[in-house]
């Protein structure tokens, strides 16, 4: 049965929910409300910021520095010295001032203006997301604010480098017919250096986004096996050598090394291969890892996933088919590799 | 100038011996992935009795086709190894595919427990034979590409390395069991 089919006849049960989305629709409103006035006391806050650049508009032939400085000089009696000191002071409370405020109010704006969206769109997910999961896919738990551990993507050794910087949330975990999975929305960004006009420059480079899908995989086997994309920098692992299959069509688009030459053949049968080059089609440049009798698949994607809108109706059903398309476009995964498939002594 | 003779046989002898020695590693490839089908092999062997002591229980009437698989088995064991080998296995899946038509005909035996079992175990030693054969036709590849590509063929030839023969399905690999598991 094709999981894409067994999802889609069911309608989205928004009537049951009705009270939830009269309280997030209030929730939104004054989520959106506070960003905007917000948004118009910051910048009416914002010329007290630049009060310091006052003391360098010219009054007559001098600025107001100098003649603030002038002045406390000839009132003080001070010595050339300490004339000196008095201008450094007022540059450096000046700076302080300019600085200081302007932290101030992106915080302020952020805290009052920016947070409530946040907590509207984590409230949304936690509430409407995780009840429309439960509704639509029965063996599946959707955790929003949970993620897979940046040591999984790190340990596998599907990209030749490791993260410096990794964000995953967005977890499901639950099982399709035979299939046990847990798959997450993953960012993973590397620290690279450039050369600029004015020396080394340091920058995060993100070389994953997507989502981290494993499964059980339906056969033992006792060997680590990766298959990424050829063509592109592969990480030397000890003990893991190159793999030639016998698809000339599967050796063109994917490079395979395994610790086993038998164990990686009983792995990647020639139908598996098929199977793998038809998610490929959907996926271009997936990674896989077979390992502990489990296989971790990395699906690139270039949008984030599993995220609502705060200028989106609250019960938006596009919003929610979305949401739920997203997760059907994943789940066929499974059938795919035809993962479900238990004629083998693994049960 | 007898420096750059020297320096130049010097160079030879190393490729010789890199040469050499990537072909005795290939050759033990070979040696070890052949090992590793008779293992698989001697697993589906292993399986045989059992499956033949289940299904007595169940389907006297197919006493004829019982005898076939057991004989098939013990002439697969005897040659086992041997360039033979090939041809009685054949024979081995092709007893193993009939029985599996014959069972068709009792329902009650394919829904127990330990029959079910035992052709899952039979199904897993069929693909690791076969993931064992194509792992093994793949270091014969490898070891064939050395002794017969220039230059490397010179080295094998002066040491009597020898084109390998891959693993050809036999007549019985269009036969081999296809399990038919209940529910």
């Amino acid at each position: 049965m094709n999981t894409s089919n067994r999802h889609n006849s069911k309608p989205v049960a928004l009537p049951d929910m009705k009270a939830t989305f009269q309280a997030l629709e209030k929730q939104r409103h004054q989520a959106i409300k506070a960003f905007w006035v917000t948004l118009v006391k910051s910048l009416l806050l914002l010329p007290l910021c630049f009060l310091p650049g006052m003391l360098f508009i010219p009054i007559g032939d001098a600025t107001l520095w100098q003649t603030v400085t002038e002045h406390s000089t000839s009132l003080f009696d001070l010595s050339t010295e300490m004339e000196t000191n008095f201008a450094m002071a007022l540059f450096m409370v000046g700076s302080v001032w300019f600085f200081g405020s302007l932290y101030l109010l992106i915080r302020f704006f952020n805290r009052r203006g920016r947070e409530p969206g946040r907590v509207y769109l984590r409230d949304y997910k936690t509430k409407v997301f995780s009840q429309i999961c439960a509704d639509h896919f029965a063996n599946l738990t959707y955790k929003p604010n949970s993620g897979i551990p940046w040591r999984v993507l790190d340990d596998s050794n599907l990209f030749p480098w490791i993260s410096d910087w990794y964000q995953s949330e967005d977890l499901f975990e639950g099982r399709v017919e035979h299939t046990d999975i847990t798959f997450a929305e993953a960012h993973a960004k590397r620290e690279r250096t450039r050369v600029t006009g004015e020396g080394m420059e340091t920058y995060l480079d993100s070389y994953f986004r997507g989502i981290i899908f494993i499964a059980d995989f339906h056969k033992h086997f006792h060997s680590t096996t990766r298959i990424t994309p050829a063509g592109e920098k592969l990480k030397r692992v000890r003990k893991q050598e190159s793999v030639i299959l016998e698809d000339p069509e599967f050796q063109s688009f994917f490079v395979t090394t395994s610790t086993d030459q038998s164990d990686v053949r009983y792995i990647l049968s020639t139908s598996m291969m098929r199977r793998i080059l038809c998610v490929h089609k959907r996926f271009p440049k997936l990674r896989i890892l077979f390992q502990d009798e489990k296989m971790l698949m990395l699906l690139p994607a270039h949008r984030d996933r599993f995220e609502p809108s705060l200028y989106k109706r609250a019960d938006c059903e596009t919003q929610i088919n979305s949401f739920i398309a997203d997760v059907e476009t994943l789940l066929p995964v499974v059938d795919e590799l035809n993962l479900n498939l238990r004629i083998w002594s693994k049960s | 100038m007898i420096e750059l003779y020297l320096l130049i046989l010097a160079g030879l002898v190393v490729y010789c011996i890199v040469v050499f020695n990537r072909l005795i590693g290939a050759r033990n490839s070979c040696t070890n992935a052949r090992a590793g089908i008779d293992v698989n092999l001697t697993r589906r062997h292993q399986l045989i009795p059992n499956l033949v002591a289940v299904v007595r229980g169940y389907a006297a009437h197919e006493q004829e086709t019982l005898t076939a698989v057991t004989r098939a088995r013990s002439q697969a064991i005897s040659v086992l190894g041997s360039s033979q080998s090939a041809r009685a296995e054949a024979g081995l899946a092709e007893a193993l595919a009939l029985l599996n038509v014959r069972l068709e005909a009792y329902p009650e035996l394919k829904a127990q427990r330990p029959f079910i079992n035992l052709m899952k175990n039979l199904t897993e030693a069929e693909e690791q034979i076969s993931a064992s054969r194509r792992a093994f036709n793949a270091h014969v590849m490898q070891m064939n590409n050395l002794v017969q590509q220039f230059p490397t063929l010179i080295i094998a030839s002066l040491f009597g390395f020898k084109v390998q023969e891959p693993f050809s399905a036999g007549a019985g690999a269009q036969h081999a069991p296809i399990v038919n598991l209940p529910g």
